[in-house]
């Protein structure tokens, strides 16, 4: 079940529109790209799963829709094999076969490919037997206001994320960094320009820069300087 | 002037999409920077239609020299904000990247950490949801964390309004004096400000 009480997130609008989470079309692009689990040999798989259960692919109103909001998720299974592990095995089946050609009476060498080979064959056999690492990752789409949370800060996640979403939607996430919510909460303010110019056109405050020392001065305008916290 | 409520979301046409420009990776840190600075002297905001929402600094901070490259200072617990050592990296012109604030809303209080650069929010602790369904209680915490977006946004246009203004000079000023002026802790000590902290 999806929980909200403790969470971390980077915030995205989407470039453009996106369906009605209340339409078929926006449950049949989830399920276009909804995860199907890793085939035998294959090291990574992702897709979406519903935002409750990371088992659950089947996109409607009752698993998509919360309020306003969309809610699903970004499922990522990733299969690896340790390098301590190959190596250990590649070292006893390298002195396996040198012990057979000695004793049968040839050259007690591998050859640099023989050597390739050999390795890639383990990596696969230890591959196929791996558990897969399963993380999931809640996305909340707003579409009218276009904006898209993604509840995670990892770089991976919010890559695939941004990925996915565009394969999905056809849309871009764009981060809302302190620029682009700037520019949108000044929009019609100072600055003939526009605001997302002006931005682009401020220089860097240099706090070390000289300046009168004293005891604390209040903020411009004063504005709620009686404020305080409880 | 102040912007009214829902000027700040995105235009509906596509096209008018502006792409980001490059290098404006101290707006963030400048926007915390300032934002600790008016925490200390003058912590409440306020929403057009009147709703208040104070702001204080808790219990983490981090520092890093401009451009990223140079040291970076972490404090962690015991109120750093008054410490001696958050107003010593500030005197040494590096810039506030990282805070864990507390933002209160009448009897609403969140905690959360903000990180300057792309204004990503981790750890955010909202109230305990009122509900007697599930549903009922996801739906009140999706409410929470919507005034949560709109109290940082007003932080962020309180900010802009200066920033974007030939006020900024002086506002400027007038924190480059806060960081040289006795933090509580250095009241405490007699003997002056102390030199630059460890750097982590």
């Amino acid at each position: 079940m999806l929980n909200l009480r403790s969470l971390s997130f980077r915030r995205y609008r989407i470039r453009g529109g996106v369906p009605s989470p209340f339409t078929d079309d926006f449950h049949r692009r989830l399920t276009a790209r909804r995860f199907e689990p890793l085939a035998a040999g294959e090291e990574r798989a992702f897709g979406w799963v519903t935002a409750d259960n990371l088992l659950r692919t089947d996109f409607g109103i009752e698993t998509v829709v919360r309020g306003e909001y969309a809610a699903f998720a970004l499922r990522l299974d990733r299969r690896r094999v340790s390098p301590r592990l190959l190596k250990a095995h590649l070292d006893l089946e390298v002195g396996a076969r040198l012990a057979a050609a000695r004793d049968a009476g040839g050259p007690a060498r591998i050859s640099r490919e023989e050597r390739r080979d050999l390795r890639e064959g383990l990596r696969k056999e230890l591959l196929a037997r791996a558990q897969p690492s399963v993380d999931a990752w809640t996305v909340l789409v707003k579409p009218k206001p276009r904006l898209a949370l993604v509840l995670t800060l990892g770089r991976t996640a919010n890559e695939l994320v941004q990925l996915l979403f565009r394969d999905t939607f056809e849309r871009e996430l764009e981060p809302l960094t302190p620029w682009r919510r700037g520019a949108e909460l000044m929009a019609g303010g100072p600055g003939a320009r526009g605001p997302a110019q002006a931005l682009a056109e401020l220089e860097r405050t240099e706090w070390l820069a000289a300046g009168s020392a004293g005891s604390t001065p209040a903020p411009a305008g004063g504005r709620l300087a009686e404020g305080r916290l409880r | 002037m102040i912007a009214p409520v829902g000027r700040g979301e995105p235009a509906a046409d596509p096209t008018t999409w502006v792409e980001t420009p490059e290098g404006l990776d101290y707006l963030g840190p400048e926007f915390l920077t300032w934002l600790w600075w008016r925490a200390e002297c003058a912590p409440g905001f306020r929403h057009p239609d009147g709703t208040e929402v104070f702001v204080h600094f808790d219990e983490h901070l981090e520092f890093r020299g401009e451009r990223a490259a140079a040291r970076r200072t972490v404090l962690r617990s015991g109120m750093p904000g008054a410490s001696m050592e958050a107003r010593a990296a500030l005197r040494s012109g590096k810039a506030l990247v990282a805070a864990r604030l507390l933002l209160a809303r009448g009897e609403e209080e969140v905690r959360f950490t903000l990180k300057a650069a792309e204004l990503d929010v981790s750890g955010l602790r909202l109230p305990a949801p009122e509900g007697e369904t599930r549903e009922e209680r996801l739906l009140a915490s999706l409410e929470a964390q919507e005034r949560f977006q709109q109290d940082l946004d007003l932080c962020l246009r309180t900010f802009l309004e200066v920033r974007l203004t030939s006020g900024w000079a002086e506002e400027a000023a007038r924190i480059r004096a806060w960081s040289r002026s006795p933090s509580a802790d250095e009241q405490l000590v007699p003997g002056g400000a102390p030199g630059d902290p460890d750097p982590e």
